[in-house]
């Protein structure tokens, strides 16, 4: 009861905080004027006030503000000493080409660099790159790369390198989200610092897509020698390379003094202070809390439960991001119980985020999601939440009654002897239960009973493609509202796009907001896109997580991006 | 030394004279039942079980599986005796209502196992040669099988669900019963009055059915005991695991599994239906190893 009412209040007051307490943003931005707070402290204080990164970015970019990221004490920077992340599984692989698994996205993104990073203002700057050139038809790319930058082996990051890794991303890269871009273009040595990208169709997503790890530029003769055991002998040009692993328990990176690092981000532009990083696999949250409070760890995600006891707790720095995340609930259109457009309001109607978010995210590690990009992801606009069913059982009724499903003896709803009972499919991760446990609950209100199946995430991505689910419950995560294209397009419909959504109005969209370089009328289009996707309701959104990671203070100095991923380059360890 | 067991419960009742009507066969299985603690507690907690298992959602509070997020984590007290989950439900009903589902796990699993492993034992054993060779190493590979795993592999195939989990633990037993009636069997088999049945025409399947089988009944009951607890055990690990009962089902170790997250905050989620496991697996094994006692011919004497 106690937890409750705490939780149930603390997400009532920053409901009226953020409505009402204008005046503290307008202080906020006039501290940020008048260069009262660095950039850091006003990142936190943003956070504090319920801006979401994109609102935070945007704001620090029109004020111009460049600083450093941190501004930070310059005494005991010590070089050495090593730290450990728990991760929930083992990589499997880091081949970034070969993988969409988060663990191993976590670690690899620590092993290689890509030809361009985004900063913290959202904006795109060189990474192995160090200046670009587009042509005015938008189909040339042309990048000079950075001199002298090596790989962990020794050999040249150079213009071949920049080919070679594209040429294989397009060949093997099938799991990689990048791949059907890859696909789309050629990439030409001019000399062998400077290479140029030839597309097919302009691809306003292209640098979002390349910023990451997912976009890492390989090195040609490691890679080749390794052949298939490639994904256990990665070989990048970031600040750790790989020392050990032990499969299923521990990963060991060392630090690669000649990287280069990202400028943006960090004071520190040479080796990382940290000689080891080491991700341990501890795959029950649980437990994960329990090896950081004991040690064990240094780094891990709270859980919504952990969150009190370490947010009172001066022996852990605490650092959020809100990730560009959408946790979603999938309707299958082409299931006969899903295919009424009124069924599907009905559900959406039935939905209870607040609920759902006090509950399983203790109304601190999650915001309810009314739209299909989240305000975590560019392209949100806050005139479709209106658009968006709203929870109210009511209506919830009215629909399904109108579409014909009668209320049967024990309360299901029922159509020509069919009880109104659609399987959900998930995850057995314990949110995902949780999940479908608490949305069965909602559902059972409005006369719908689902029938909950979980899988094991690999048996479950192995097997939405065969269109065996009325309803599925997922999450995913990426940075630019080219999502949309990855999963909901009927390109992609053998693949990601799993819950079998085809439209070609929407279809005709993604492609144009693919070509359209200009950024406002780009997310006009995607305006357009949502507003088809909240009538067809393939995905009624959910929530948008908020990761809060307890780093232990023997780690000083570390930082995550507003959406995501720790950044170490200026982080020692105070032993 | 099944066949002794058997065939002194088979054997006709006299009075040997030295002693009275209590030396029977079965009054003195009964009297060693009453004397042994362990079949007594055993007993004892079984029918407890069962009665939860009948009774329960006659007791049960509240309904087990109604979401009431106003009352979430509440302690355990006058209201919610057993207090409640991240969800407001009621763990105290939920364990009730766990009962007829570890019940039925136990129950179906084991006759499962049973009827498979009598049919098989019985072929095997009686016509010994090929056929016998065959079921032999067919029965020896799957007994090769990691007891989890082969549930694991089935659930993975089938899907996972609270029956095909039942499935699955009723074959993973049946090479075990399959095993003890075929050695009991082939012993029972040179017996005189098998022979003696055989000699006046009586068909295969009547002596199987008729002379044999009973021969067997003792061992088997006191596997069906340990594999009943086992099974309960193999049952809750995997629900544990998510791959048996699928939410909203009050599985014991479902309801454990949920519980986990909330060890510091709730820790009542995961002792309760810990303890509802811990105490009826081992009362039933206790249970099967005192009957082991009782029903143990080199006892007899």
């Amino acid at each position: 009861m106690l937890v409750n009412g705490r939780t149930g209040t603390r997400v009532f007051h920053e409901r009226v905080h953020r409505m009402t307490h204008q005046d503290s943003i307008r202080q906020l931005v006039s501290d940020l004027e008048h260069r009262r707070l660095d950039r850091r402290a006003f990142v936190q204080r943003a956070g504090a006030l319920g801006l979401s990164a994109r609102a935070t970015a945007m704001m620090l970019g029109a004020m111009g503000v460049a600083t450093p990221a941190v501004a930070m004490t310059a005494a005991a920077q010590e070089p050495g000493g090593a730290m450990t992340r728990a991760v929930t599984t083992d990589p499997e692989t880091l081949d970034p080409h070969m993988t969409s698994n988060g663990s191993a996205w976590t670690v690899f993104t620590t092993i290689y660099s890509s030809l361009v990073y985004q900063d913290i203002d959202l904006t795109f700057k060189g990474l192995l790159a160090d200046s670009w050139e587009i042509s005015e038809d938008n189909l040339e790319l042309t990048f000079v790369l950075k001199d002298g930058v090596t790989f962990h082996d020794g050999s040249v990051c150079d213009a071949e390198a920049v080919k070679y890794t594209f040429e294989r991303l397009a060949a093997v890269g099938a799991k990689n989200p990048l791949y059907e871009m890859a696909q789309a273009l050629t990439v030409e040595v001019i000399d062998p610092l400077t290479v140029k990208f030839i597309f097919e169709e302009p691809n306003a997503a292209f640098f979002n897509a390349i910023s990451g790890g997912y976009g890492g530029i390989f090195a040609p003769e490691a890679t080749e020698a390794a052949g298939d055991d490639y994904g256990r002998q990665p070989v990048g040009t970031n600040a750790f390379k790989l020392k050990d692993w032990q499969t299923g328990s521990l990963v060991t990176l060392e630090s690669f003094p000649e990287t280069v690092a990202v400028e943006g981000y960090f004071e520190n532009q040479g080796a990382p202070y940290i000689e080891e990083l080491s991700f341990k696999v501890i795959p029950e949250t649980f437990a994960q809390v329990a090896s950081l409070e004991t040690g064990e760890v240094d780094a891990a995600e709270l859980t919504a439960t952990d969150l009190p006891r370490f947010e009172n707790n001066d022996q852990y720095e605490i650092l959020t991001s809100t990730d560009a995340e959408l946790g979603y609930l999938g309707l299958t259109r082409i299931r006969p119980l899903m295919s009424d457009p009124n069924v599907r309001k009905a559900i959406a109607h039935a939905i209870n985020r607040d609920e759902i978010v006090n509950t399983i995210f203790e109304g601190g590690l999650a915001e309810p999601a009314y739209t299909p990009l989240p305000p975590s992801v560019p392209g949100y606009d806050e005139s479709l939440v209106e658009l968006s069913p709203q929870y109210d059982v009511e209506a919830a009724k009215a629909l399904l009654e109108e579409a014909g499903w009668v209320e049967g003896d024990d309360g299901i709803r029922e159509k020509d002897g069919e009880r109104l009972a659609p399987s959900l499919y998930t995850t057995t991760a314990t949110t995902s239960g949780q999940l479908a446990t608490l949305i069965q609950a909602q559902l059972r209100l409005a006369g719908i009973e689902v029938e909950i199946n979980q899988l094991e995430v690999a048996a479950l991505l192995d097997f939405t493609p065969k269109g065996e689910h009325d309803m599925l419950l997922l999450s995913w995560g990426w940075s630019d509202p080219d999502v949309l294209y990855l999963f909901l397009s009927t390109d992609r419909m053998e693949t990601s796009n799993r819950v079998h959504y085809s439209n070609p109005d929407f279809d005709a969209l993604l492609v144009e907001g693919q070509q359209t370089m200009d950024q406002e009328a780009r997310m006009a289009v995607y305006l357009e896109a949502q507003k088809i996707l909240l009538e067809d309701l393939p995905w009624v959104p959910l929530y948008m997580p908020i990761t809060k990671l307890a780093v232990a203070k023997r780690v000083q100095g570390a930082q995550v991006f507003p959406t995501g991923g720790l950044l170490l380059n200026d982080a020692w360890i105070d032993d | 030394m099944s066949s002794t067991t058997a065939s002194l419960a088979n054997a006709p009742t006299t009075d040997t004279g030295l002693n009275h009507a209590a030396r029977t066969p079965r009054a003195m299985y009964w009297r060693r039942f009453r004397r042994n603690p362990l079949c007594i507690t055993g007993a004892l907690l079984l029918a407890l079980l069962m009665f939860l298992a009948a009774f329960g959602h006659l007791l049960a509070p509240h309904d087990p599986i109604l979401v009431n997020t106003a009352d979430r984590f509440i302690a355990p007290g006058a209201q919610y005796f057993f207090g409640t989950d991240e969800f407001g439900r009621d763990i105290f009903s939920r364990i009730l209502y766990g009962a007829r589902i570890a019940v039925q796990v136990g129950i179906v699993s084991v006759v499962v196992a049973f009827v498979g492993g009598i049919v098989l034992g019985l072929i095997s054993g009686y016509y010994s040669g090929w056929i016998d060779t065959i079921l032999s190493r067919l029965l020896e590979i799957w007994l090769s099988f990691p007891d989890i795993l082969f549930v694991i592999a089935v659930v993975a195939i089938l899907g996972p669900s609270l029956n095909n989990v039942i499935v699955a633990l009723g074959f993973l037993s049946i090479p075990a019963y399959a095993r003890i009636v075929r050695g009991s069997v082939m012993s029972a088999r040179q017996e005189v009055y098998v022979e003696a049945a055989r000699s006046v025409g009586v068909s295969n399947a009547r002596i199987m059915g008729r002379h044999i089988l009973p021969n067997v009944v003792a061992p088997l009951i006191i596997l069906s005991s340990l594999r009943f607890g086992g099974a309960l055990l193999t049952g809750a690990g995997l629900s544990f695991i998510g791959l048996g009962a699928q939410p909203p089902e009050p599985e014991w170790g479902a309801i454990l599994s949920g519980g986990r997250t909330y060890m510091y905050q709730a820790p009542w989620i995961t002792v309760f239906p810990g303890i509802a496991i811990a105490v009826f697996v081992l009362g039933i094994n206790m249970l099967g190893d005192g009957l082991r006692d009782v029903l143990d011919p080199r006892l007899t004497r």
